[in-house]
């Protein structure tokens, strides 16, 4: 079959590849179905081993399926009121942190992608710099107090509210967006914002997805900042909830009895596992929605007329 | 772009203005961060009840005890300093130099009487805080517990065999409870002896075999003091850990396992001996983490080893506690406005028996209920029986696990009999060693990597099969030029010059 | 011939107006301005804090209050046998990470945008990020079943291989031999990063044009070569800059994984910048030692990325960070 008449049946609906393409797409089906297996085994135990019997479970191997079956560590976790409240807090900073992440990022790359805006790479420069140099913890908690943001629910959101990492992700997005685009809009007479929020983010969906990813997860799970900026338990974040739940089992002062029934084995491998799956799973929930935002890829054509 | 801007002006605002901050008037408040690892509630029953006995509005800055370090360092650099906190060594010295302590001596007499009765002559002002008859910190003595090196009775029927009294006897009761199946079910999977890397304490007693207090100064006959690496019998020791190893006495994951999973073994009845502390293995986790069945009385199931030395005929006990000097100490910043308040809420939660009971106990009648005071036996009440609704409301909490500062806290008052008896029976065999109260400047400096290189070595020598003694020759000379030289004169110079 | 551009070079049109460009620009640069306050404000106003690494620094006494000691602490750093070892082992853990964990990702998203199905697609999407939110203790806490000789699944598959056909493979914890550690270290890194490395190229991936694709088909062009002649040119200023990124953190080799692996008989080949300087300045509060440090790596990273920028500006003029 000559690859003329190829083209042609496609154009005309039916989709066919030649042998070498359907064995090479098997084979990669294959390939990612193995591979998927081995990313999502070790997911499968920490979940298996947190909802095993403590006992049972020590003696380690594959958890295929939970050995026992006992919600106590779960318990351990869940049972104290304050997880709702680090919970709440945790949901909120990842909300509007990553909102307001999300808009500065894309304020900030947008000028950046202009190839003719005069000075682009010196200001790139300056943020770059930024990833490589840092104060310091001190340095820059001194600054968060002398900003009077100590104790205050801004001062979770505020200090990492942009990383230059995933400003340039965007940037790089937007620049390899055809700047035709830009221009032929401007000379139609739009402004700079209605350019960027009509017709450069909708493009950029696939790129504001992923940073809103990597800023979300940092949001959630980022520690230092609720340690050092605050102090009060009405503002604990669901991680330093979990970084005590988790010192306390493997300290000699574990919890150990529960109303009613005081010999439950807790062992705090299992506890870490409990730990890990109350973080992860909010996230793992979050992302499917988040991954519609790269459906298959764009015509940028199109929107250009 | 206007009602952009706008906009994110508004956001900020609306953040900014979630963080009232509200004034209060009538009782004093005293901040006092606290490091612990419990799930504790906003505003808990214990809380409420400490602030409603001392007339002081409390407010507890909760930190982890892995982060607490972090945190301060970070405050003190700040100069936002907690009206209460703990705090150690140099930087604790720093501290007071720099006049951001408060002196409690002249508020002791009138609103710390506690305090003063359960110190000793003398013992207050031996702190290093401390400078002459100034008193800038308090220290927690509720933590001196000495390892014991326990057995299971029942491992030792089953072999037939004595409780060992000497090293050979030890090692012929290791290798029964490795090869002769002590547990009874048919399998080869049990070890003499599990010790880590990770878990200092559990090679303790071996080296207390050898006449060496591991992990610690030694007082070298010379007069010098220096690592126990140096101790003339160390590798008599190495080798009989390696006649260990190689028989697959010593479980093989002693360096990578980590300390909980070496007391899982324990638990697990993997190992039939364990060096351990008395609180950790018979009182708090006693039966709860025991995965196989035991005896009420943990008496019953364990006793403890003895090893007589066969060169010098002592009894070869754990290292011997120390109060360690200069240790986290409780201090009063100078900023704090009521510092008499700081001190009445000091002396009656550390110092006094009720305060004490509060804080590691709870409420009484409320959460708990004593059955025995006398010989403290008492019981939980209702919902409060369970250990997470119990901390959640406060019990546990403030009191680091330990129920008080002084030598007889709530916590070692409620110890069972086997605890404390075996504790007073291994305290009189105490290995001493060369402690040395003062913070020398060498271990600033070089402390945690001369450590380092001496779990190094302990490790590779344990497993090499080179030449033991010329790889032993370079981990000295490591160790030497990496700031030991420097540490050992001045750890002997001090000796010298105060012993 | 398959057109290798992801889209044809245009020269800007001259016949715009001069002061409605102004005007544009002048709304540009006002879009930069809260970016640049964060920036300032949160980044370059605590940036004196590296004065540290140059002063007798003590948090009692404060940064004004403490002695100029110039390089001092970068020479004691420098001089210390464990230090130079941790640098040794830090370029070569950091190399191999590059070397093997920088092209995983990208082929790894090659691969998942040849899957068809969406479902299936998705599935594999999600799976691969998953390692990603496990923290190294857990890891290790899983590699540890894998690997101790008591308990561990390969011991016990290796015994039991020993015993049926009568041969002597070694057995022995990966974990703790120096031979074997970098190993475990490159594997485990690349099975926990890959995936969430994808991220980046598949959104890359999702925004090639596809009447790019459709050119290709009309020349002619399989998909292999479609891949070859379309993906990977439109991916190359997201890989680059990735590299120049990654180039530039070439001496973080690693902190968490190795502070969780890391075991005294394999600390040899395993210490590492970071590890040593947590280890030491635990102790005390040593920041000037810890911010030496850090200032250290950081000026290596800073001479990598411009070399790494200049080279990728030689090869393509439109890429780089700069």
């Amino acid at each position: 079959m000559t690859t003329k008449e190829n083209v042609k049946r496609r154009g005309s609906g039916g989709i066919r590849r030649t042998r070498g393409e359907r064995i090479g797409n098997r084979i990669i089906v294959v390939l990612l179905g193995m591979l998927s297996i081995v990313m999502i085994y070790p997911f499968w135990h920490v979940l298996m081993y947190s909802i095993s019997d403590g006992a049972k479970a020590l003696g380690g191997g594959l958890f295929f399926w939970p050995k026992g079956f006992s919600l106590f560590s779960y318990g351990l976790v869940l049972r104290n009121a304050q997880i709702w409240v680090s919970y709440k807090n945790t949901i909120l900073k990842t909300l509007i942190g990553t909102a307001l992440s999300v808009l500065l990022s894309a304020l900030t790359a947008y000028p950046l992608s202009i190839r003719r805006l005069k000075g682009r790479r010196i200001i790139s420069m300056y943020i770059f710099f930024t990833m490589l140099f840092s104060g310091g913890t001190i340095p820059t908690y001194l600054l968060v107090k002398n900003l009077g943001l100590i104790d205050t629910f801004a001062a979770l959101i505020l200090p990492g509210a942009v990383s230059a990492y995933n400003m340039f992700i965007l940037r790089n997005y937007m620049l390899s967006l055809p700047p035709e685009l830009e221009e032929s809009a401007r000379i139609d007479g739009a402004r700079a914002t209605t350019i960027l929020f009509r017709i450069i983010l909708p493009l950029s969906t696939p790129s504001l997805a992923a940073i809103a990813m990597f800023y979300g997860v940092s949001n959630w799970n980022s520690y230092m900042d609720a340690l050092l900026y605050t102090n009060k338990l009405s503002l604990q974040t669901l991680q330093l909830y979990l970084r005590q739940v988790l010192l306390q089992t493997s300290s000699s002062n574990a919890a150990m009895t529960v109303a009613g029934k005081t010999e439950e084995y807790v062992s705090d491998t299992q506890v870490q596992m409990v730990i890990v799956a109350v973080s992860v799973i909010p996230i793992l929930i979050a992302y499917p929605w988040l991954q519609r935002f790269y459906t298959k890829g764009i015509t940028v054509g199109a929107v250009k007329g | 772009m206007k009602k952009l801007l706008s906009l994110l002006l508004a956001l900020l605002l609306c953040l900014s203005a979630m963080s009232v901050v509200s004034a209060e008037d009538g009782p004093h408040t005293i901040t006092f961060m606290l490091s612990g690892d419990n799930t504790v509630t906003d505003e808990n029953l214990v809380l409420s009840e400490i602030r409603q006995r001392t007339g002081i509005n409390l407010v507890v800055n909760y930190i982890s005890s892995g982060d607490y370090q972090t945190k301060i360092n970070t405050l003190i650099a700040a100069n936002t300093l907690p009206d209460i906190f703990s705090i150690s060594g140099q930087t604790a010295l720093d501290l007071r130099d720099a006049g951001k302590l408060t002196d409690m001596r002249p508020y002791l007499e009138e609103y710390g009487p506690h305090i003063l009765a359960s110190y000793e002559e003398g013992e207050l002002e031996e702190l290093l805080i401390n400078e002459g008859d100034a008193v800038y910190g308090l220290n927690d003595r509720s933590g001196l517990v000495i390892n014991t090196f326990l057995i299971r009775k029942d491992w030792l029927e089953k072999v037939g065999l004595d409780n060992p009294t000497s090293v050979d006897e030890l090692y012929e009761v290791m290798r029964a409870f490795t090869f002769d199946d002590p547990d009874g079910n048919g399998e080869d999977d049990t070890y003499g002896y599990v010790a880590a890397i990770k878990a200092p304490n559990t090679w303790e007693h071996v080296f207390s075999a050898f006449g060496i207090p591991f992990n610690v100064l030694n007082l070298l006959e010379d007069g010098t003091v220096t690592t126990y690496m140096k101790n003339p019998r160390y590798l008599e020791c190495i080798e009989f850990l390696r006649t260990l190893y190689s028989e697959g006495i010593l479980d093989p994951d002693f360096a990578t396992m980590t300390q909980m999973e070496s007391f899982e073994r324990f638990w697990n009845g993997k190992v039939g001996m364990f060096n351990w502390n008395s609180v950790g293995s018979m009182r708090n986790w006693y039966p709860g983490r025991y995965v196989f069945e035991v005896p009420e009385q943990p008496g019953d199931l364990f006793a403890r080893i003895e090893i007589v030395d066969d060169e010098t005929g002592e009894i070869c006990g754990g290292k011997k506690p120390y109060a360690d000097l200069s240790s986290y100490c409780a201090v009063i910043a100078k900023s704090c406005e009521h510092p008499e308040d700081a001190i009445r809420l000091l002396d009656y939660l550390y110092y006094t028996p009720e305060g004490g009971d509060l804080v590691f106990l709870g409420v009484e009648d409320v959460m708990y209920r004593w059955i025995d005071k006398e010989n403290g036996l008492y019981e939980r009440i209702g919902e409060y029986a369970d250990d997470v609704t119990h901390r959640a409301a406060g019990g546990y909490v403030y009191s680091a696990g330990r129920g008080g500062w002084t030598v007889d806290n709530s916590s070692v008052r409620t110890y069972n009999a086997f605890a404390r008896e075996s504790q007073q029976e291994e305290m009189a065999v105490a290995r001493d060693w060369p402690y040395i109260p003062v913070i020398l400047d060498a271990y600033t400096e070089y402390g945690t990597q001369l450590n380092a290189i001496e779990m190094e070595a302990l490790a590779n020598l344990i497993v090499t099969t080179g030449d033991v003694e010329a790889e032993y020759a370079e981990y000295i000379a490591r160790w030497e030029n990496e700031g030991g030289l420097q540490y050992e004169a001045e750890a002997t110079q001090w000796w010298a010059d105060n012993r | 011939m398959v057109n290798s551009g992801c889209r044809p070079k245009k020269r800007v049109s001259a016949w715009h107006s001069f002061v409605r460009s102004l005007h544009m620009d002048f709304l540009l640069y006002a879009l930069l301005i809260p970016g640049l306050i964060y920036f300032t404000v949160f980044k370059y106003a605590p940036m004196y804090g590296v004065i540290i690494g140059f002063k007798d620094y003590n948090i009692v006494s404060g940064l004004d209050n403490a002695n100029w000691l110039g390089f001092g602490i970068f020479r004691d750093l420098f001089q210390r046998a464990a230090f130079q070892r941790a640098f040794m082992n830090n370029i070569i853990i950091s190399f191999l990470k590059i070397l093997w964990g920088f092209p995983m990702p990208i082929i790894l998203s090659l691969l998942i945008n040849e899957v068809r199905s969406r479902a299936y697609k998705k599935y594999v999407q999600t799976t691969v990020i998953l390692p990603h939110f496990i923290s190294w203790f857990i890891i290790y806490g899983m590699l540890y079943a894998l690997c101790n000789l008591s308990t561990g699944a390969i011991p016990q598959v290796l015994k039991s291989i020993n015993e049926t056909f009568g041969v002597r493979i070694d057995i022995v914890n990966y974990l703790a031999q120096k031979e074997t550690f970098l190993n475990v270290l490159i594997i485990s890194y690349l099975w926990q990063s890959s995936g969430y490395g994808t991220i980046v190229y598949l959104a890359a991936i999702t925004g090639i044009d596809q009447q790019l694709y459709e050119a290709a088909m009309i020349d002619g062009a399989g998909k292999p070569r479609q891949m070859w002649h379309v993906t990977l040119p439109c991916l190359r200023p997201t890989i680059i800059i990735m590299l120049i990124f990654r180039v530039g953190s070439i001496m973080n080799a690693g902190f968490d994984q190795i502070f969780a692996m890391s075991n005294s008989l394999v600390i040899s080949v395993a210490d590492i910048i970071d590890t040593y300087v947590y280890r030491i300045g635990m102790e005390e509060a040593k920041f000037s030692l810890a911010t030496a440090a850090g200032l250290f790596k950081s000026v290596i990273g800073l001479v990598l990325v411009l070399g790494t920028n200049w080279i990728a500006k030689k090869v393509d003029p439109e890429s780089g960070i700069m």
